[in-house]
């Protein structure tokens, strides 16, 4: 897990987020405790009898619906929540 | 406490009408709520317009159970028009552009909207404190947590500020604020109700819940909110007729040591009472176990993180929710929103999933974490095959002291144990007011059982309520119907 923890920065930047330096120390300190669950898990012996599936409740209907078009929200109040410009969402330069 | 059932009667009588109902509630919200913060967000004009429409279906003969019934929703259920923010900065002032299908089913039977409730950021957390609101205080003790993290939900209820809420239950988030609060709180099985309109926090797990005083109550919403949605393909129909009874003759009751590891001493007398009285109606008590509950709870937080990294990827800043400013390119953007708009626990959280769910931890983590989860399903299925139902604490303490938590966060997620393993399984389960602690502060008692037997679980709860085993306390100061 020490090694996880060094590499904090870089979990971090996997999900585009940043650890502000005022919170580094506390967040690591956080983030020792929830990933100690980590170490439970992977410590721990599951036994043979388990492979992994597709677990039963997770698609109790068991049958993917149709693909079959349906009308969606209104474009104009889909971009409302946003800075929108002329039908597209504003953001800044891409490529620089 | 003001329940369902009675106001139901009270409105069908024609004795009140539901415009005036809602008044008597307004009132009530404007007078109690500032000091619990269980509502962040009152739809008083909404909920008017509401109670007219309910009236008029009263008038005309149409009413149901729950015509006129004014409830709160959780702050992270979809409502059009209303503001819906998960309590996060990130969503501050967000308008969803469409109802969830729990809450237009209640729309369609006349029942009344007062307002958005309380929540821990995203639903992460036990205790409510980690609300850009600030913390849900316990009406039955205001130095107290109310939980979490529908801890809201359930402070409106035992207030009496709202008749029934609806709040959702990731690893325990409905039944555990209920257990603190003294209220009833009901999960029911994985997909028995859509989560179409739900903010996910983690896909597998999640599931829409009630909170209300009475057993009847929570079957009543149950019956009026389950079945089947095409936009959530893990609905299912209906299963199971619900008419309670409160049968509990020829009942196998389980009773597994490993979750009552750490239960306050007086919590477990009062549920050993508790069996008694179901022993003497003719249920008979197994004692079973649970080998993989060990490692339930260390499996749910890497599901659930994991799949909140991925459910949560979706705030960026572009669409809708919080946007940094002054930010150069799309990726500072990106970074800059999500760092600002996310809390310490969300964030937390996000970097953890993201880890377990990274190349070289997969396959140690996440991958086993999910074998695990299998395990215990497997637990349950085997010990459901010498008993109906299992009976355990629902939290195994009574209401934590305000900023307990915060100042040992890894008690926060180790309570968490009695309630995780159902999630994980999918399995109904029921937290019922059983008794006070020393200090008058309420324990909740849970009763699981097997998938798609929501109907069973709610009439076994049903007995201990009838027979008057378990009921929420009245503690005034609300409608007081």
């Amino acid at each position: 897990m020490d090694k996880a923890k060094e590499s904090l920065d870089k979990f971090a930047s996997l999900c585009m987020l940043e650890i502000p330096q005022s919170e580094r120390e506390e967040f690591a300190r956080g983030f020792d405790e929830i990933a100690a669950f980590a170490d439970m898990v992977s410590d721990s012996i599951v036994g043979d009898a388990y492979s992994l599936k597709v677990s039963s409740f997770a698609l109790p209907c068991e049958k993917l619906r149709e693909d079959i078009p349906a009308r969606s929200l209104p474009a104009e109040k889909l971009l409302g929540g946003a800075t929108s410009e002329d039908g597209f969402f504003l953001v800044g330069r891409v490529i620089k | 406490m003001t329940t369902v059932t009675t106001l139901s009667r009270l409105l069908r009588s024609g004795k009140m009408s539901a415009s005036e109902l809602t008044e008597i509630y307004i009132k009530a919200v404007e007078k109690v709520n500032p000091a619990i913060n269980a509502y962040v967000y009152t739809c008083f004009d909404e909920a008017r317009r509401g109670a007219r429409l309910a009236d008029k279906l009263l008038r005309e003969g149409k009413g149901g159970a729950l015509t006129g019934i004014p409830f709160a929703l959780k702050d992270n259920i979809a409502t059009e028009g209303i503001p819906t923010t998960c309590c996060s900065k990130m969503l501050k002032g967000h308008i969803p552009l469409y109802d969830a299908f729990a809450y237009s089913k209640l729309r369609e039977q006349g029942a009344v909207l007062i307002g958005k409730t309380n929540m821990d950021e995203f639903a992460m957390g036990g205790t409510n404190e980690n609300s850009v609101y600030g913390a849900a205080l316990n009406p039955r003790d205001r130095t107290r947590v109310a939980g979490g993290s529908s801890g809201g939900s359930a402070a409106a209820v035992c207030a009496d500020i709202a008749a029934f809420s609806l709040g959702s239950d990731t690893g325990g988030s409905v039944r555990r604020p209920a257990a603190f609060c003294g209220v009833v709180g009901f999960k029911p099985t994985y997909g028995a109700i859509s989560r179409n309109g739900l903010f996910a926090y983690a896909s597998s797990l999640d599931q829409i819940g009630s909170l209300s005083a009475t057993v009847g109550d929570a079957a009543t919403v149950f019956g009026a909110i389950r079945g089947k949605d095409a936009a959530d393909m893990t609905s299912c129909a209906p299963t199971g007729e619900i008419d309670l009874k409160g049968e509990v003759k020829g009942l196998k009751i389980g009773i597994c040591d490993e979750f009552f590891v750490g239960a306050d001493q007086k919590l477990v007398d009062r549920i050993s009472e508790i069996l008694r009285e179901y022993e003497r109606a003719g249920a008979q008590i197994v004692r079973v176990s649970m080998p993989s509950l060990r490692y339930a709870l260390a499996a749910y937080y890497v599901i659930a993180c994991a799949e909140a990294s991925s459910n949560l990827g979706r705030y960026d800043g572009v669409r809708f929710g919080y946007r940094a400013e002054n930010c150069t390119d799309a990726a500072e953007l990106m970074i800059k929103s999500r760092t600002e708009g996310f809390g310490k626990e969300v964030r937390k959280r996000i970097v953890f999933g993201t880890y377990v769910l990274s190349a070289g931890y997969y396959d140690a983590c996440y991958k086993k974490a999910c074998l695990l989860r299998q395990r215990t399903e497997a637990d349950f299925e085997r010990c459901f095959c010498e008993c109906d139902v299992l009976f355990s604490p629902a939290a195994p303490t009574s209401a934590l002291p305000l900023g307990f938590v915060c100042g040992d966060p890894l008690r926060g997620y180790r309570d968490d144990f009695c309630t995780v393993p159902q999630n994980l399984a999918g399995l109904p389960a029921i937290s019922l007011p059983c008794g006070e602690d020393g200090n008058g502060l309420p324990y909740g008692l849970q009763i699981t059982g097997r998938k798609f037997e929501d109907a069973r679980v709610l009439n076994i709860a049903y007995f201990a309520e009838k027979v008057g085993l378990c009921k929420a306390k009245n503690i005034g100061g609300g409608v007081g119907l």
